[in-house]
């Protein structure tokens, strides 16, 4: 098992801010974890990183005790750029991790030259831009090859370009096997990593992922869309209507086909079928419809 | 382990404020040095001052009708003969001084004190006899001859002036008047600018609780640097594959480790500053040590200024464990600094009557604890340097100790 | 002025604060009842002095009976003069053990009128060439204290171990103006603006559409109040506990200075009242130079550590040269007030009160100006 987080509960004074969640992961994958600000993602990941304690459950990485700092050497944790010293170089950083993880030193130039910071390599992080910063913090967990990455918000502050070198980076690395777990807020560009996404509301997992339900959305334009709302509201079938013009439905909730012969039947004609994938963003916006904030 | 030190230190040095703070401890040390070697009595001075007495009492005996080599016992007035044997006295003793200073014959200067010294106590051989409170005590007056004794048995070059008021001691409790008193602390306010002697006043300076604040403020936000509760980079620190501990422990070796090496750089920096503008001066010359009953001894310089490095050293390990303390309950480097010099600031006001010698706020003040002059005022000569150590050390490794588990009970 | 009151609710609803408050006056507290635990210990501790003054006059005493009866023929000029010291001696002697064994009893009049005389005798005897181990200083010091107190018909309290209220709030008064109101005032503005530097939050009041001097002005003032709450806290607490558990006391108590070479006294009143004010006026001083500093350095640990320097450095040279002629124009006279008011040798204690206002206003002026082109690295 790569990574299992088994009834994970933890409380701030009276508050639970996790409710007991649950994660196995047995294959080398990307998963995402999205869930608006304050629903427990970082809380989620420095729980599992033992950077806090937890009040029940249990957090076993890579078939070892979180307890068990040795895990480091394989597990990488992207966090905040907060951790960084402004007075230290880059170099001083990655250099650091080489020397307590017995790192080759030559995996120092590397790693700058595949996160692209081989220009400011030598300097002070406190003169670094947010993206900078970004791009040091992704060398820092990208040097030692972990079998394990976790990511919180690592997206943050990087210029389009950079996002997606970092994509290129990450889908790299799980060809590679590493099993990346990342929390973001750019639903775009989750969409574009992968399709197991993980729901985080309110110190739950919503276990369904994106695989789970529909992949695809249908946009069907109609010559009388009155009509087609009849026939369908008549054959109770679950869908809506897209910008007062189109028919839309996912596919989870009813085939493609079933839908053409009812229309079909009453004599609604298709005009054209356009078909989306559901994105994480529309998944999200059900599930936290209302929240406050993406 | 050795790379987490590693790496602490290059955190530590690398900050401007990190080598204004060392900019401003070298200015410090010269300085001082400047002021010592305007202050030092030079032997020129010395010479002078021996030629003027000669010349005096010359004229002395010229006005009496006097020439040296005439027949003392012509002379029937009993006071008159008094005044020339002792013109006569002063003339010689300064003209064997002045060869002294002119050969650089250190042992003749030095025996001329001697002989003046057993003088005097041939004359006064117990303390009965003298002034046991008044300057200059019975006491002071021996530690003036055994003083000279040991700066002639091993040859050494005396910084002046050792002349008979020069001593000071703790019991020279009263003075007979305010100008006396203020005379008193003049002659025994030596200053020298060879190497050794200097470096004992600098480090008489400076190993006090002055120095203990200026090393707080070099060290004081190596915990807090790491923003704890904030998210900080010791999270940075806690995602590397090493234990907990490693992080704090390798802290505290730092930190004593760098304290150590400023304090012994500032020791060579002041030896080298005496060699270069004057000379290295005696590492044995005498450092006067308390001992029970109007006992003392005397301590080579050298190694009195390394038990003293050392004892302060162990102070800083001291205030640094409340340092870490303050800096894991309060996670910011002013609070933990305020709460730290304000812990020693209390503990040496407040706790003189607590627990005796093991009270590791009784070790502040180095110097008196070498020389056992605490001891000495506080009746208890339990009060010395390895039960200072054992005090300091014991009662950091507890605060230490609780500073860890508070910080890991704060990790929620 | 809402700008002021965001100030001062950072600063009061602070976490900091309340503990520091909570702290000090647990202290006031506890510093009582050490007072009270003690009594007994420091009246052994006089008593002990007693037998050691009355050991050393019997030592004194052996010395001169042996030079009577061995060294010196009997109708010497010498032999007289021995005769007369040892005699002297004898009624030390006697006083001394008087004095010890009045320690503890409540004849307070009987015991101050003894070690007049006592000391009296002391003075004596040491112009007598005697030997005693009592300064000079202690001797003025005492006599004048003594004299005052049978003159106004107050008892004599044993410094820093009373429970009567004046004398307590002397106590905390001095611990106050010596060194701790300065850690407090440390504690509490250490990082009141290298902080939001620090965190980037002043840019929050840099992009508010207001004169940015006000927020030196109201950092100062917020600060300053902080301050004067603290104060007063301290005070009624050491005047609260003393009189709910303390004796009685009376505030015309002496507290004996000396002007020009000469003992005077003083109403424990005036010098609390004094010795206050002149630390308030300290801190004011401070808080002005923290804020110059703060807005020169930017960060917390160099802008203290420049500011604790200063005022080192300030007071070594106050202390080193004495500078009568200049005491109008030293404004760190103050750092230490304590000495400010019990010597005043050729110059007087509110003699740096105008530059110590004047430079703190130059340092706010300085620091309003400074604030205006601040920017956060």
């Amino acid at each position: 098992m790569i990574v299992k987080v088994d009834g994970l509960k933890k409380k701030y004074k009276k508050d639970w801010v996790l409710k007991g969640i649950d994660i196995e992961v047995e294959e080398p994958q990307i998963i995402a974890l999205v869930g608006p600000n304050g629903s427990g993602k970082t809380t989620l990941m420095n729980c599992m990183t033992n950077l806090l304690t937890y009040d029940q459950g249990e957090v076993e990485l890579l078939g070892q005790k979180n307890s068990d700092t040795k895990i480091f050497k394989d597990v990488s944790y992207l966090q905040d750029n907060r951790i960084l010293y402004g007075t230290l170089t880059a170099y001083d950083h990655l250099k650091f991790i080489c020397d307590v993880q017995g790192l080759p030193k030559s995996k120092i130039e590397e790693v700058a030259k595949r996160v692209g910071m081989e220009s400011y390599l030598k300097k002070r992080v406190q003169n670094f831009s947010l993206g900078m910063k970004q791009h040091l913090l992704l060398a820092m967990v990208i040097i030692n090859d972990p079998k394990v990455l976790l990511m919180d918000e690592p997206l943050t502050g990087l210029d389009p370009t950079s996002a997606i070198d970092m994509r290129n980076i990450l889908l790299e690395l799980r060809e590679e096997g590493t099993t990346v777990i990342v929390s973001s807020h750019n639903l775009d560009e989750i969409d574009r990593l992968t399709n197991k996404i993980y729901f985080l509301k309110d110190g739950a997992l919503l276990k369904e992922s994106l695989e789970q339900f529909a992949t695809k959305e249908y946009y069907l334009t109609v010559d009388d869309l009155e009509k087609a709302k009849g026939v369908l509201e008549e054959a109770a079938v679950p869908f809506l209507i897209y910008n007062q013009e189109q028919v839309t439905f996912e596919e989870t909730d009813v085939e493609l086909q079933t839908v053409i012969d009812h229309l079909n039947k009453q004599g609604v004609a298709i005009l054209d079928i356009e078909n989306e994938r559901v994105g994480a963003e529309k998944r999200y916006r059900e599930l936290f419809e209302g929240d406050a904030s993406v | 382990m050795i790379k987490f030190i590693f790496f602490e230190i290059k955190k530590a040095t690398k900050s401007a404020f990190f080598y204004m703070l060392l900019a401003l401890l070298v200015l410090v040390v010269s300085g001082y040095f400047i002021y010592n070697y305007i202050q030092t009595e030079r032997v020129e001075g010395e010479v002078e001052e021996a030629e003027f007495k000669v010349s005096a009492s010359e004229r002395s005996l010229e006005e009496m009708g006097f020439e040296i080599g005439d027949d003392l016992y012509e002379i029937t007035d009993h006071v008159e003969r008094l005044a020339i044997e002792s013109d006569i006295q002063m003339i010689e003793s300064n003209r064997t001084r002045l060869e002294g200073y002119e050969n650089h014959d250190w042992e003749k200067v030095t025996q001329v004190e001697v002989d003046m010294g057993e003088e005097h106590f041939e004359r006064f051989p117990t303390q009965a006899e003298e002034q046991v409170y008044t300057w200059m005590t019975h006491f002071s007056r021996e530690v003036h001859l055994e003083r000279n004794r040991w700066l002639r048995d091993r040859e050494i070059r005396p910084v002046f002036p050792i002349h008979s008021f020069s001593e000071l001691t703790v019991y020279d409790e009263v003075f007979n008047s305010e100008i006396e008193e203020e005379m008193a602390h003049n002659f025994n306010n030596i200053h020298s600018s060879s190497g050794f002697y200097f470096l004992y006043r600098l480090f008489e300076m400076f190993l006090t609780v002055f120095g203990a604040a200026f090393f707080l403020f070099l060290f004081g936000n190596v915990m807090t640097r790491e923003g704890l509760g904030q998210n900080g980079p010791i999270h940075f620190l806690y995602t590397q594959p090493v234990q907990r501990g490693t992080v704090f422990v390798s802290k505290v070796i730092t930190i004593a480790l760098m304290s150590l090496l400023t304090v012994v750089g500032v020791g060579l920096f002041s030896l080298l500053l005496g060699v270069v503008f004057d000379r290295l001066g005696a590492w044995d010359y005498p450092v006067l040590i308390y001992e029970p009953e109007f006992q003392f001894s005397f301590m080579p310089m050298g190694i009195f200024s390394l038990w003293s490095a050392m004892l302060f050293l162990m102070v800083l390990v001291f205030c640094y464990s409340w340092l870490f303390l303050f800096s894991v309950l309060a996670r910011r480097t002013s609070i933990a600094i305020g709460l730290t010099l304000a812990v020693v600031f209390l503990g040496v006001q407040f706790s003189e009557q607590l627990v005796g010698a093991y009270n590791p706020f009784l070790y502040f003040d180095v110097y008196e604890i070498i020389t056992f002059e605490t001891a000495l005022v506080q009746e208890n000569f339990n009060i010395n340097l390895v039960n200072g150590v054992v005090s300091l050390g014991v009662s950091s490794l507890l605060i230490l100790v609780v500073s860890y588990f508070v910080m890991k009970v704060k990790m929620k | 002025m809402k700008l002021l009151v965001f100030e001062f609710k950072k600063m009061f609803f602070s976490k900091k604060f309340l503990v520091l408050l909570a702290f000090l006056v647990a202290l006031v507290v506890l510093l009582f009842f050490r007072n009270v635990i003690l009594e007994d210990y420091v009246l052994d501790e006089k008593q002990s002095n007693y037998s050691y003054l009355v050991e050393v006059s019997e030592m004194n005493n052996r010395t001169y009976t042996r030079q009577l009866e061995q060294d010196l023929e009997e109708g010497t000029e010498e032999y007289e003069e021995i005769e007369m010291r040892q005699e002297m001696n004898l009624d030390l002697l006697n006083t001394a053990d008087e004095l010890h064994n009045l320690v503890g009893t409540d004849e307070w009049q009987q015991q101050l009128n003894v070690e007049i005389s006592f000391m009296e005798q002391v003075r004596d005897y040491r112009m007598a060439e005697g030997e005693y181990p009592i300064t000079e200083e202690e001797i003025h010091h005492t006599l004048a204290l003594n004299q005052q107190l049978l003159a106004q018909g107050i008892p004599k309290e044993i410094e820093n171990y009373s429970h009567a209220p004046p004398n307590f709030l002397l106590q905390v008064v001095n611990l106050w103006v010596t060194l701790g109101a300065l850690v407090v005032v440390l504690l509490l503005i250490g990082d009141l603006m290298t902080s939001e530097f620090e965190s980037r939050s002043i840019n929050l009041l840099f992009t508010q559409p207001f004169n940015r001097a006000h927020i030196i002005v109201s950092k100062f003032v917020s600060s300053l109040v902080i301050y004067l709450i603290v104060l007063v806290a301290v005070l009624l607490t050491a005047l609260g506990v003393s009189y709910l558990f303390g004796t009685e006391g009376n505030f015309q108590y002496p507290v004996i200075i000396e002007v020009d070479g000469v003992l005077r006294a003083l109403t424990s009143v005036d010098y609390v009242v004094q010795a206050v004010g002149l630390m308030s006026l300290m801190v004011v001083f401070m808080i002005s130079l923290y804020l110059l500093y703060s807005l020169l350095f930017k960060q917390t640990i160099m802008t203290l550590f420049a500011l604790l320097g200063t005022l080192l450095l300030g007071y070594i040279l106050t202390a080193t040269f004495s500078m009568d002629a200049l005491a109008w124009f030293n404004p760190f006279k103050y750092v230490l007030p304590e000495q400010a008011i019990l010597t005043q040798e050729n110059e007087r204690w509110y003699d740096a009160i105008p530059v110590t206002l004047i430079v703190s206003v130059v340092l706010l002026f300085i620091a309003s100006t400074k604030i205006k082109t601040s920017k956060v690295d």
